[in-house]
C-alpha cells in the first residue's frame, strides 16, 4: 500500500434538532432530529419524495430550515460549514467538462491554498481514489465510475471533516457501484472522516452504514434509527450473507413499505432462509 | 462530372464514401467542380448580348480586383488604392461594431442570464430591439450620431448584438442548478464562478451567437455605407453602379465574398480551439 499523506484532522459530528421545512402550503419535512456521530458512516434512506434532497441542502447550509437547527461540531451552522465537502449525484453535471481532471479536483482549492500545496493535494486525492496518472484527461474521456471517482477526489482534496454524498452511485452500473462502495469504506477508514450518505438503495445503505436513519414518507419524520453492527472491513459477498445484514435489510424494506409506520419483523429464525434467498436474488439481479 | 450525373441514391453513396476512397487531390477536384461551373455560368452571362452589358467577364473582374486591391509596394503593405481607401475603412468599422456587440452582448447577456428578475424586466425591450429590422433604423442613427464613422459602427453593433445577447442569456441559464450547487458548497469565489464556470459553460451558445453576428456584421457593414458615406465597399457598390463601372461593381462583390470566407475560416479555427472540450462531450453522446 502506498503512503497517503492526507492530514487527519478530527472528524466532525453533526446534529439535527427539530428540523422542519415548509414550502408554502407544502410541508416537506415535518420534524427531524438525528445525530451523525463523528468518524462513522451514517446513511439516510427514505421513500422517493421524502425530502431527502431538501434535508441534504439544509444540512450542507445551502438552504435554511423553517424551524430547527443543524449543529456542526456542536455549533449552529451559518451557510456551508468549513470542513464539509460534497459528492453530487450526477457527475456529468457536477464536474466541469471544460477542465481537465486535475483542474476539476484543484478548483475548490484555488482560494486559500498555494500552488505547490494544491498540486500535492490533487495528486494525493487522485491517488486515494485510484486515478493516478489520469490528471491530464478530461472527464468526458472517462467512464462514469471514473468520473465519480474524480468527484470523490475533488471532495477529498478539500480535506473534509464531514463528507456528504447525495445518491452518489445512482448513475453508475451495479459492478462499478460495488467498487465505489468499497472505495468509500476504505477511504473512510483510512482518513477517519465522518460520512453522511443519502441513498434510495437499501442494500447499499446497510452495507455502508454504522447508522441508518430511515425517513418516513412526506411530510418526513425519522421513522427509525438503526445501528448496524456488521464487522469492518466489509465484503460485498460475505457481509451480505450475514444474518444481521439480511435482517436489517428486511427491516428497512418493511419500514419503507409501510411509509415509516412502526413495523414488527417476523421471528428471525422463521424467515431467515427465505430472506437470505431473496437477498441473493437481489444481488445477482442488481 | 460523372458524380453529378448519377441518380440520387448512387450519388449519395459516392459522396459518403468520398473521404475514404478519394485521395486528397481527388477531394479538392470534387470541391472545385461547383465553383468552376458557377464561374462558367458567369462567363456565359457576360457573353450574352443584353445582360452582358452589366455582367463583366470573370477574367476582367479578376484583373481589376488585382489592380484595385493589390499593390507591389511594401510601403502600402501590398494593398492597392481601393483596398486602402475603401476595404480597410469598411473592415475597421465592421470590426469595431462587431467587437462592441460582442462585449455588450456577452456582458449584458451574463448579467441578464444570472438575474431572472432583470431578464424579465428587460425582456420586452430586448424583443423590440431584436424584432426591429436594423436597416430601417439607419436614418435614426444618422440623426443621432451625425454622418461620420460612428453612426455606421453603432448601426453595425446594434444590428448584430441580438443573437449574441440571446444566446448568452440562454447559455448562462442552461448551466444549471447542479453547477450552482457545486460552486456554493465549495465556496468558489465569485470571480472564479464568473470566469471559470459561467463563461466557459455558456461558451458553446455564445459562439453560436457570435458566428451569426459575424456574418450579420458584413451585411450591416454594406448597408451602413449605402447612404451618407465617403468610402467603404458599400459606398463603392453604389458609386460604381451609378458610373456604369460594372467591372468595378463585380470586383467589390468578389472582395466581399473573399472577406466573408476568410472571416468564417478564422472563426471556425478559434471555435475549434476554444470549444475542443465541447466537441469531445458531444461526440461522446452521439
Amino acid at each position: 500500500m502506498t503512503e497517503h499523506k492526507i492530514e487527519r484532522s478530527a472528524p466532525a459530528s453533526l446534529e439535527l434538532r427539530g428540523i422542519s421545512k415548509v414550502y408554502g402550503a407544502n410541508r416537506a419535512i415535518d420534524d427531524i432530529s438525528a445525530a451523525v456521530p463523528a468518524g462513522e458512516v451514517t446513511v439516510i434512506v427514505g421513500p422517493s419524495g421524502a425530502g431527502k434532497t431538501t434535508l441534504l441542502r439544509i444540512i450542507s447550509g445551502l438552504d435554511n430550515p423553517t424551524t430547527g437547527q443543524v449543529l456542526f461540531d456542536g455549533s449552529p451552522i451559518k451557510g456551508v460549514p468549513d470542513g464539509l465537502a460534497m459528492v453530487f449525484q450526477d457527475y456529468s453535471r457536477s464536474l466541469f467538462p471544460w477542465m481537465r481532471v486535475e483542474d476539476n479536483v484543484a478548483f475548490p482549492l484555488r482560494r486559500g491554498v498555494e500552488k505547490g500545496e494544491r498540486r500535492r493535494r490533487v495528486l494525493e486525492a487522485l491517488q486515494a481514489v485510484g486515478l493516478e496518472g489520469k490528471e491530464r484527461l478530461y472527464p468526458w474521456q472517462m467512464s462514469g465510475g471514473m468520473q465519480q471517482r474524480v468527484a470523490i477526489a475533488r471532495a477529498l482534496a478539500c480535506h473534509p471533516r464531514l463528507l456528504v454524498m447525495d445518491e452518489p452511485y445512482a448513475s453508475v452500473d451495479a459492478q462499478t457501484r460495488a467498487e465505489l462502495e468499497d472505495l468509500l469504506l476504505e477511504i473512510q477508514a483510512r482518513l477517519n472522516v465522518t460520512v453522511l450518505v443519502v441513498t434510495h438503495d437499501i442494500d447499499e445503505s446497510v452495507y455502508l452504514a454504522d447508522n441508518i436513519i430511515v425517513m418516513s414518507k412526506a411530510p418526513s419524520r425519522v421513522a427509525e434509527v438503526i445501528r448496524v453492527g456488521l464487522a469492518r472491513p466489509r465484503d460485498q459477498i460475505s457481509t451480505k450473507e450475514e444474518g444481521e445484514f439480511v435482517q436489517v435489510r428486511a427491516h428497512v424494506l418493511r419500514l419503507l413499505r409501510s411509509g415509516g409506520e412502526p413495523v414488527s419483523d417476523p421471528a428471525p429464525t422463521g424467515s431467515f432462509e427465505g430472506e437470505t434467498g431473496r437477498g441473493d436474488a437481489v444481488e445477482v439481479g442488481a | 462530372m460523372s458524380v453529378l450525373t448519377h441518380n440520387d441514391a448512387g450519388r449519395r453513396t459516392r459522396v459518403r464514401l468520398a473521404p475514404r476512397v478519394l485521395p486528397l487531390f481527388g477531394q479538392l477536384v470534387i470541391r472545385l467542380i461547383v465553383p468552376a461551373l458557377l464561374v462558367l455560368l458567369w462567363w456565359l452571362g457576360s457573353q450574352s448580348e443584353t445582360k452582358g452589358l452589366f455582367i463583366a467577364p470573370p477574367l476582367d473582374v479578376l484583373d481589376r480586383t488585382v489592380s484595385d486591391f493589390l499593390s507591389p509596394h511594401p510601403g502600402d503593405f501590398f494593398l492597392g488604392e481601393v483596398a486602402r481607401n475603401d476595404l480597410i475603412p469598411s473592415l475597421w468599422r465592421a470590426t469595431l461594431g462587431f467587437w462592441l456587440a460582442v462585449v455588450i452582448g456577452v456582458g449584458l447577456g451574463i448579467v441578464l442570464g444570472l438575474r431572472p428578475v432583470l431578464a424579465a424586466l428587460f425582456q420586452p425591450l430586448v424583443h423590440l430591439g431584436r424584432s426591429l429590422p436594423t436597416p430601417a433604423l439607419i436614418g435614426v442613427f444618422f440623426l443621432l450620431f451625425g454622418t461620420g464613422d460612428w453612426p455606421k459602427v453603432l448601426l453595425i453593433a446594434f444590428g448584430v448584438v441580438w443573437p449574441i445577447l440571446f444566446n448568452t442569456i440562454d447559455g448562462v441559464q442552461g448551466i444549471g442548478m447542479a453547477r450552482a450547487h457545486v460552486a456554493s458548497v465549495f465556496k468558489i469565489p465569485s470571480r472564479d464562478v464568473l470566469f471559470r464556470i459561467v463563461l466557459p459553460g455558456a461558451a458553446p451558445k455564445i459562439f453560436a451567437g457570435v458566428r451569426i453576428a459575424l456574418s450579420l456584421s458584413l451585411i450591416m457593414m454594406v448597408i451602413s455605407e449605402l447612404q451618407k458615406a465617403k468610402n467603404g465597399l458599400g459606398y463603392l457598390l453604389v458609386y460604381d453602379q451609378r458610373n456604369f463601372d460594372y467591372p468595378g461593381f463585380w470586383t467589390v462583390l468578389v472582395v466581399l465574398a473573399v472577406v466573408g470566407i476568410v472571416l468564417n475560416v478564422i472563426m471556425i479555427q478559434i471555435e475549434r480551439r476554444v470549444l475542443a472540450w465541447h466537441r469531445g462531450v458531444t461526440a461522446q453522446h452521439d
